[in-house]
């Protein structure tokens, strides 16, 4: 479902010096698998998922989502297919301020090509246990409650691959077995792949596919 | 979820802002709508003011003064032009008598409290639309309790009816004169008071947004009546010896040194003293075979006209040959063959041509005088408003474009949910033009507001009735102009939003 082909990125410095940062020969992922990536800061993980999601093109290489390469296509059509295929989960959430959270969700649904169903935007914040919160904004919601609706906006539009970027770096311990058990069930039920950026061993321990991005990366060549 | 709503939440998002720039939006367009509004409700009362008659004819002279003084109540009398001559206009077997519709004579010169006084006849009031709503003809109303003058002549009690006033809505008001309130005017502006006759007020008009509504009309009968309000009987008639009074007695020519007499050659001057003539006292006056002290050597001379030999019996309608009128409002009659106002032309040269009086077309001479006057202040003012538009628009742009830096992880944000470059700037857009609109909408409402709050004051000092309520044309321009100014200084900001690094303000490094 998910492919990458020869995909390489690199970053000039301020001294015009090039530093590579991404040389991956090919990374697949299936429809609904779910998937660890793993890796020091600074890496290049989260160039890697905005490669993936068409945020950052690479130099070179193939991205290809349901057999889409999204590296060929034009800027407008890559942000209509992110829209329509990709949901993504920040570190920080990036929940809009001014927005309720089920405005938020609705946020999510708005640039997919379909119209908002406020129905499933309710339906998905009751899945993730915000039934009573979704005229709340973020300000007014704890933070395991702003991540539980950026999962939730990030599912609205019912995509095939859920991008998720070290989700857990500002829950404390405790709660972030719980946010990570919720991304993984929500995208069993909604049958999404999921690719989830993690620094933590024991949220990298639950999944089944846990890939190095040294291991994948080859920049040593590209260098 | 609609971009309007995306726009609309990121300006409550930045509340404050938003507010200080709605603002100043709203001053800017309130001032704008105080000008139009003001602006076109004094153009409407100057063009108003001339409708209902086709010609003013009055003594030759200034054609914008005639205008000025029997249209506005503004400005001086010219001279007085012979009864006989109005009765050209008015009988039906006068020279201009078939084509004339209606002839309204203004005796002028006297004031009430610094209202002007216009002698007159109830035919102004019950013949003569003061204005024309489509093709209907408005014509004045009197308040409750109120009613027209009379035509004393026909009346049986002369000499009350001759002495009764109709006073606009504007003038009673601010001089206290009520139905039934008795007053005596004053000769000129500030001549001596006539204090030998009193007026009663018969009616109050209700407000016709025109300049009668601050003047004080009086029937025309016992305005001739006043003392020094008589011309002095030719020669050779029996029945009127003043002989010598002249002309002086037209009742403003002694308050109005600009006068040029000499261009009434029917005008005796030399034998009076103009400077002096402040009180009328007719002993002061050389009446050549005719003294005041010696009434019995003129048994049959009529002295009613004068107005003063009140003890001498029932006063009687003062003698055509002793009469002059200020000027004579005209309204032309249809014909079948010619319409009203293609007999204009040829009238006005042919009045003209005569040595008696002018005729000048009112609807021309008020053009003249707002081109002249009222066009470039409002220039002047539109381009000031304009430009205090223009500057709130700038505010618009600047306080959104200080706010690019903060919302790029924002902006960023809405790209990575798949909105593409042209959306956010669209949705940066539409919050200057919401942003604009409302602050138009909301200057638009504080300007009526304002209006309605001053409008009063403004009456009272410029005489220029206004109605709060007043829609210019002008504002339906301005919303739409708003929207335009404020999409354009939306576009800085937007472009700033299109340019938008959306993986380096997520938060992008390496």
């Amino acid at each position: 479902m998910l492919l990458l082909q020869d995909v390489c990125k690199t970053y000039r410095q301020p001294d015009g010096a090039e530093l590579p940062i991404l040389n991956i020969p090919r990374f697949e992922v299936a429809r609904g698998e779910q998937v660890v990536l793993t890796g020091r800061s600074g890496g290049g993980k989260t160039t890697l998922l905005h490669i993936i999601a068409g945020i950052a093109l690479p130099d070179r290489g193939k991205v290809e989502l349901e057999g889409v390469d999204i590296t060929q296509l034009p800027e407008a059509a890559r942000d209509r297919f992110r829209a329509e295929k990709m949901g993504y989960v920040f570190q920080t959430f990036n929940l809009l301020p001014a927005f309720s959270a089920l405005e938020n969700v609705l946020l999510g649904m708005t640039f997919g090509g379909r119209s908002a169903d406020r129905g499933r935007a309710e339906q998905l914040l009751e899945r993730v246990g915000l039934t009573g919160r979704l005229t709340h904004r973020p300000a007014a919601l704890s933070v395991g409650e702003q991540q539980r609706v950026a999962v939730a906006r990030a599912l609205a539009n019912h995509p095939a691959l859920l991008l998720a970027d070290e989700p857990t770096a500002n829950i404390d311990a405790g709660r972030q077995q719980q946010v990570v058990e919720l991304i993984r069930e929500t995208c069993r039920e909604e049958n999404v792949a999921l690719l989830m950026v993690t620094h933590t061993a024991e949220v990298a321990g639950q999944f089944e596919r846990v890939e190095a991005l040294e291991t994948l990366n080859q920049t040593a060549e590209v260098a | 979820m609609s971009l309007l709503t995306i726009a609309w939440r990121s300006i409550q998002q930045r509340a404050l802002s938003s507010w200080l720039t709605g603002i100043s939006m709203a001053l800017g367009v309130a001032l704008i709508v105080i000008v139009l509004v003001i602006n076109s409700l004094t153009q409407r009362f100057f063009n108003n003011a001339a409708e209902g008659f086709h010609l003013i004819v009055g003594a030759k002279g200034g054609k914008m003064q005639l205008v000025l003084n029997t249209v506005f109540h503004m400005s001086q009398p010219i001279e007085n032009v012979p009864y006989a001559y109005y009765q050209e206009f008015a009988a039906e077997d006068g020279e201009f008598g078939k084509i004339v519709d209606l002839a309204i004579p203004f005796c002028l010169g006297d004031t009430y409290k610094g209202f002007r006084v216009v002698g007159t006849v109830p035919e102004l009031f019950d013949k003569n639309p003061y204005t024309w709503r489509g093709d209907d003809p408005v014509y004045y109303e009197f308040r409750e309790g109120g009613r027209n003058l009379r035509d004393a002549r026909a009346a049986k009690d002369f000499e009350v009816a001759a002495f009764e006033a109709v006073v606009g809505w504007s003038a009673a008001r601010e001089t206290g004169l009520e139905v039934g309130s008795k007053f005596e005017i004053t000769h000129g502006v500030e001549g001596h008071t006539h204090e030998e006759d009193q007026f009663t007020v018969v009616g109050i008009l209700e407000p016709t947004g025109t300049p009668n509504d601050r003047a004080v009309f009086v029937n025309m009968e016992g305005f001739y009546l006043l003392k020094g309000h008589a011309l002095t009987a030719p020669a050779g008639e029996d029945d009127h010896d003043h002989e010598d009074r002249d002309g002086h007695e037209g009742h403003d020519h002694d308050e109005h040194e600009d006068h040029d007499h000499d261009e009434h050659a029917d005008h005796d001057q030399d034998e009076h003293d103009h400077e002096g003539h402040e009180d009328h006292d007719h002993a002061e006056h050389e009446h050549e075979g005719h003294d005041h002290e010696d009434h019995d050597e003129h048994a049959d001379h009529d002295h009613d006209h004068e107005g003063h030999d009140h003890a001498s019996g029932p006063r009687q309608p003062l003698p055509e040959n002793q009469r002059e009128v200020t000027a004579v409002l005209v309204r032309l009659a249809a014909r079948d063959d010619l319409s009203a106002e293609l007999a204009i032309p040829s009238l006005i040269k042919q009045i003209n041509k005569g040595r008696i009086a002018q005729a000048v077309l009112p609807v021309g001479e008020v053009q003249q005088l707002l081109n002249t006057f009222v066009a470039p202040t409002r220039w002047v003012l539109l381009g000031l408003t304009v430009a205090i538009v223009v500057v709130a628009c700038i505010g618009v742009m600047v306080s959104i474009y200080n706010s690019m830096a903060e919302r790029s992880r924002e902006i960023a944000v809405i790209r990575s949910l798949g909105a593409r470059r042209e959306t956010v700037m669209t949705i940066v857009i539409l919050e200057s033009v919401m942003l604009a609109l409302l602050g138009g909408l909301g200057g638009v409402v504080a300007g009526h507001f304002l209006l309605g709050l001053f409008a009063p004051a403004i009456t009272q000092h410029a005489g220029v009735p206004i109605e709060w309520w007043h829609l210019d044309v002008g504002e339906l321009i301005l919303v739409p102009l708003l929207i335009v100014l404020a999409a354009l200084a939306g576009f800085l900001p937007a472009l700033t939003a299109y340019r938008t690094d959306v993986a380096k303000a997520l938060g992008n490094s390496p």
